[in-house]
């Protein structure tokens, strides 16, 4: 897995990110059992990958992650940069107690949230488009964000025998 | 033709897959799931981009069966084998999964380069033996991981 060519704003601002993200995910308060902390977590990680080897990879190349167009060391660490956020989106979902039409808002406001960061990665060269437009991932994140929320609302509901 | 008998085949595996009785919760078969994704993805990703050992054809038909191969076929076919395991109680038995299992992982991707969707270049076939059998036992252990970390936090 190839290293950084140079080792600069991108690859530090991934790694500032996922100290400070971390940071948080340790100081809050638990709200959910490990179990399914993973899978929450788990699910950022996952459907980034996803979306970036079916969006980023060859024949399709929408973007690149960091420095090169190759799968790099960096952009694996990048996957630990997601995982903290969808377990914030379900934590302050929990926590605020939002019901009804107020998802509806929240996740709204957590998808511009998610652009707004998406944004910022771009300024520092994580994401480097390449007929890609942040408003598509307005949308991408729209989906996503309700996705896992309809991952938790699974993870709570009793089990199905089949 | 080739990409509608594909999707029915992995369709098949799939309500195999719902109809079969469970060996995992739930929690773990969506962690088994997520972890194979994660991890194949990345694999493929260093076979035919970061190493160009494989080459994958740019014709659409075939490209659309590379990508429900790499994101859906093989996943699937993983949880299947984790879940039919425990199943068989004697080691020999599970020895015996796990070569059929490799063998049709093999036989898989020998297909899909007889379709000329992957094309080797510098990769023999006993490579992907060997890296089939890595897969398993790192899924394995993170699987391990996961219920370990279950039990005891619960």
């Amino acid at each position: 897995m190839p290293l950084p060519h140079k080792f600069d704003e991108n690859e530090w601002f991934v790694i500032i990110g996922i100290i400070i993200s971390y940071t948080i995910f340790f100081l809050l308060p638990k709200r959910f059992p490990i179990n399914i902390t993973i899978l929450l977590m788990m699910f950022g990680s996952v459907v980034a990958r996803f979306s970036d080897h079916l969006l980023a990879g060859p024949g399709v190349d929408l973007y690149n992650l960091m420095d090169t167009p190759n799968f790099e060391l960096f952009d694996l660490i990048l996957y630990l940069f997601y995982a903290p956020f969808s377990y914030f989106f379900v934590y302050f979902f929990e926590k605020f107690g939002i019901k009804g039409f107020g998802t509806l808002f929240y996740i709204i406001g957590c998808t511009l949230g998610g652009t707004m960061v998406e944004w910022l990665t771009k300024q520092f060269h994580v994401f480097n488009y390449n007929g890609w437009h942040l408003a598509y991932s307005f949308t991408v994140y729209l989906i996503i964000q309700t996705l896992t929320l309809f991952l938790y609302k699974w993870c709570q509901a009793p089990p199905v025998d089949n | 033709m080739k990409l509608s008998f594909f999707i029915d085949v992995a369709m098949v595996i799939l309500i195999s897959f719902c109809l079969l009785k469970k060996n995992h919760n739930r929690f773990e078969n969506l962690f088994m799931l997520m972890a194979a994704e994660f991890v194949l993805l990345c694999y493929y990703a260093i076979l035919y981009i970061n190493l160009d050992l494989w080459t994958i054809s740019k014709g659409t038909e075939r490209f659309i069966i590379f990508r429900i191969y790499e994101v859906f076929f093989i996943p699937l076919l993983f949880l299947l084998y984790f879940n039919l395991l425990p199943l068989l109680k004697k080691l020999f038995s599970q020895f015996g999964l796990t070569v059929l299992f490799i063998g049709i992982i093999l036989a898989v991707e020998l297909w899909m380069v007889e379709w000329k969707v992957i094309m080797y270049k510098n990769w023999h076939a006993w490579q992907s033996l060997i890296t089939s059998l890595f897969l398993i036992i790192l899924l394995r252990a993170l699987l391990k991981g996961y219920q370990l970390l279950g039990e005891k936090f619960r």
